[in-house]
Order: structure tokens, then C-alpha cells, then sequence
């Protein structure tokens, strides 16, 4: 699952490190989320979403044939 | 049961209070591997004899291997409960949960393992020592209620 959270962590310059602290997860989690190679929770997801002021749409991005 | 679930410690506090019923613990199982050192002294004075090497040998490094892994794991804790940001960190790392799925598909994975490995050395002791092949098939036996078991009751939980 593809973010834009490296996007959006890089606009606002935070690190990721930050961010991790900032939702209660390792600075690994971050990496992989930013890389598409680990899929967030719904918990994991909304508070990223809420921490940067957005939907979860405008973070995640969900494509149409992806096996959720 | 929660103080036994690092991942149920959500809080500072209970991850304190996780810390300290896992250094109790360790201090016994410390104790336990004293025991067996001791035992195995023992049987070793009392039937020189009928015990050999081995036998000996196996329970000393079972209760010396309980002893070291025990002191190294206290000290960790302690390390932990004194250290604010070190603690914290922990904390973050073992409820993480990337963290988490990735210990629960390793845990499968060495399940799956284990299970063959056992199934091949019952394979091979059965022609052997029937008597240890029954052994680790009842082992065997016993893992596989514990998980059904554990599917009826979380299954009713969630």
C-alpha cells in the first residue's frame, strides 16, 4: 500500500523519528509505512491521519485492485 | 494474566508494574536453576553410580543456563526501571505493532518447525526408544489442545 506520508512528513520537516514518537511507534514502522511494505492498523492509521490534519484517503493511498 | 502480556503494558505504569513481576519471576526462575545445579550435586553424592556423565552434565547446564539468562535478564529490568527514556522506548518497541505481527508470523513459522522436527524424531526414536516416542507425542498432543483451546476461548472473547 502505497503513503504520502514521506511526502507529508517532509512538507511539515519533521523526521522520522519525530513522527514516530509522535504515534507511538519505532522509527522502523515509519520506514516501512513511508516504503509500502508494511500495511498500518486502522488505529495506526487514523491517528497518522489525524496528526497531520487529514483524511485517511489523503494519506493512504488504496488502489482499486489491491488485496486489502 | 495481563501482567504476564508485555503487550497488555499500554501505560508507563503498567509497564513499570510489568517490569517488576518479570524481575520476581526471573529471581525465581534463578532459584530454580540453583535447584537443579544442587539436585544434580546431589544425585551425583547419593548414586555415583547409577548417574552418569551425561545425566550430570545436562542438569548442570540447564540450571546454570537458568542462572545466566536469569542474572542477565535482571539486570536489564533494572536498567529499564531506573532509566526514563530507556524505558520509554522499550515500551514504544514491544507494542508496536509491526513489532508485534512480526513476532506472531515468526512464532508460526517456528511452530511449523518445531511440529516437523518433532514428527521426524518420533519417526526415527520410535524404532529406537519407544518409551521417548510416546513421550514427545504426548508433548505433541499437548500443544495441539492448548491450541484448540485457545481458539474456543479467544474466539469467544473477540
Amino acid at each position: 500500500m502505497q503513503t504520502k506520508i514521506q511526502e507529508l512528513r517532509k512538507e511539515r520537516k519533521i523526521t522520522q523519528q519525530e513522527l514516530a514518537d509522535a504515534l507511538g511507534v519505532t522509527r522502523q514502522t515509519i520506514i516501512s509505512l513511508e516504503n509500502g511494505k508494511y500495511k498500518a492498523s486502522l488505529v495506526l492509521a487514523h491517528k497518522t491521519a489525524q496528526f497531520f490534519g487529514l483524511a485517511i484517503e489523503d494519506v493512504f493511498v488504496f488502489e482499486e485492485d489491491e488485496n486489502l | 494474566m495481563k501482567l504476564f502480556c508485555s503487550t497488555y503494558a499500554k501505560s508507563d505504569k503498567e509497564y513499570v508494574a510489568f517490569l517488576k513481576s518479570r524481575i520476581v519471576i526471573y529471581i525465581v526462575l534463578g532459584l530454580l536453576g540453583l535447584a537443579t545445579i544442587a539436585g544434580s550435586i546431589v544425585l551425583e553424592c547419593l548414586h555415583e553410580d547409577k548417574i552418569n556423565d551425561f545425566t550430570s552434565g545436562f542438569y548442570t547446564g540447564v540450571g546454570g543456563g537458568l542462572i545466566g539468562a536469569s542474572i542477565v535478564f535482571i539486570l536489564r529490568f533494572r536498567k529499564l526501571l531506573k532509566d526514563d527514556e530507556l524505558r520509554r522506548k522499550a515500551r514504544i518497541a514491544i507494542n508496536d505493532e509491526r513489532n508485534i505481527q512480526i513476532n506472531t508470523e515468526a512464532m508460526k513459522i517456528a511452530t511449523f518447525a518445531a511440529f516437523v522436527g518433532i514428527y521426524i524424531t518420533i519417526f526415527i526414536t520410535a524404532a529406537i526408544e519407544p518409551l521417548f516416542a510416546i513421550a514427545l507425542s504426548l508433548v505433541a498432543l499437548a500443544v495441539i489442545i492448548v491450541y484448540i483451546i485457545a481458539c474456543f476461548v479467544l474466539s469467544k472473547k473477540l
